[in-house]
């Protein structure tokens, strides 16, 4: 069964479908969510949120747009949606070490336990950085950046033109270079 | 290039988008400059982090537990449903209800009116001062 049969046994009502394509999708959703948000557990409660919505809306996917665009457009706005309702809670605790997971990405390319303490700091302070960027910005620069994407297709994602996506990539970088600066000065 | 344009252009320097040019001088000021060659380490250190992430797998149950939410929301949507279906009963009742009583108190005054005018004009009729030839005349004879 393709992508586009699958969509259609979802809209017929199908539960196994969407069950399958929940399997299909659930890491590429959960980890970005987890950029937007740096925290395992808030990516899960988000992730989660982006199927409901998925399922909710699926009548509404025609399949002009690939189904990854879509997704991602709708975790893309319930990510943004989530640091906004929560501003107050990413300010003061988000990045504090309790999420365990740039552990493990530091330890699996540096063995050495000194340096994946101070790599996981930079992280943490990058983060920060990228938090506190305007939604637009931070969109933009996070698809881009971290999920490797063009302009192209971050424009699609965002609803909005590529020069316009370039213009907040370029703004969001000189951005984190003075909150960078700033910090390390 | 001085330190105030090092800064400036850092990022720029690891994202290599410096002209071949300003690359040159920027690199020359970093071998010249201690303090701009610590901001430059750090900040690339932390910069390059970004490329560091590795993917990671969602949590245990998270499809089960999504199947699960769905079923609650679909649950919410019926007693939601539910919910409104009997307010607008009880809303459709009561309004009967305020027409029903309207028309009925409209009923009373109307006949409790038409009952005194004719309880009225029977009283008069009983009085030899008064006599009536109908409901609508009255006759004033000794006036």
């Amino acid at each position: 069964m393709n992508e586009l049969e699958l969509i259609q046994e979802i809209k017929n009502g199908n539960k196994n479908a969407f069950k399958e394509f929940i399997d299909t999708h659930k890491k590429f959703v959960f980890n970005l969510c987890y950029k937007f948000a740096n925290n395992i557990d808030d990516a899960n409660d988000i992730a989660q949120e982006v199927f409901i919505e998925a399922y909710r809306t699926i009548d509404k996917f025609r399949g002009d747009s690939k189904i990854s665009t879509w997704l991602y457009r709708i975790a893309t706005n319930r990510s943004l949606n989530y640091l906004r309702d929560n501003k107050k809670y990413y300010d003061s605790e988000s990045y504090s070490k309790d999420s365990g997971y740039i552990d493990n990405i530091s330890s699996d390319i540096n063995s050495n336990p000194e340096q994946n303490t101070l790599n996981n700091e930079r992280a943490d302070i990058l983060n920060k950085a990228i938090n506190s960027l305007p939604e637009n910005q931070k969109a933009a620069f996070i698809l881009n950046k971290k999920e490797d994407l063009s302009s192209a297709e971050i424009s699609k994602i965002l609803g909005i033109s590529v020069k316009a996506v370039e213009s907040l990539i370029i703004r969001a970088k000189k951005n984190l270079q003075k909150l960078l600066i700033n910090y390390y000065k | 290039m001085n330190c105030k344009e090092i800064n400036k252009s850092i990022i720029k320097f690891v994202e290599k988008e410096l002209t071949p040019e300003k690359e040159k001088k920027f690199k020359e000021h970093i071998i010249e400059c201690n303090k701009c060659a610590k901001l430059y380490s750090d900040i690339t250190a932390t910069y390059n982090t970004l490329y560091f992430e590795q993917e990671i797998e969602p949590k245990a149950f998270f499809t089960e537990s999504v199947m699960n939410n769905i079923d609650d929301a679909r649950e919410k949507t019926k007693d939601n449903i539910f919910d409104i279906t009997l307010d607008i009963a009880i809303s459709n009742f009561f309004k009967k209800f305020a027409y029903t009583g309207i028309a009925f108190i409209i009923a009373l005054i109307i006949l409790l009116y038409t009952t005194d005018n004719l309880f009225l004009f029977n009283n008069l009729a009983e009085d030899d001062d008064f006599s009536t030839d109908n409901i609508s005349s009255i006759i004033f004879e000794n006036f």
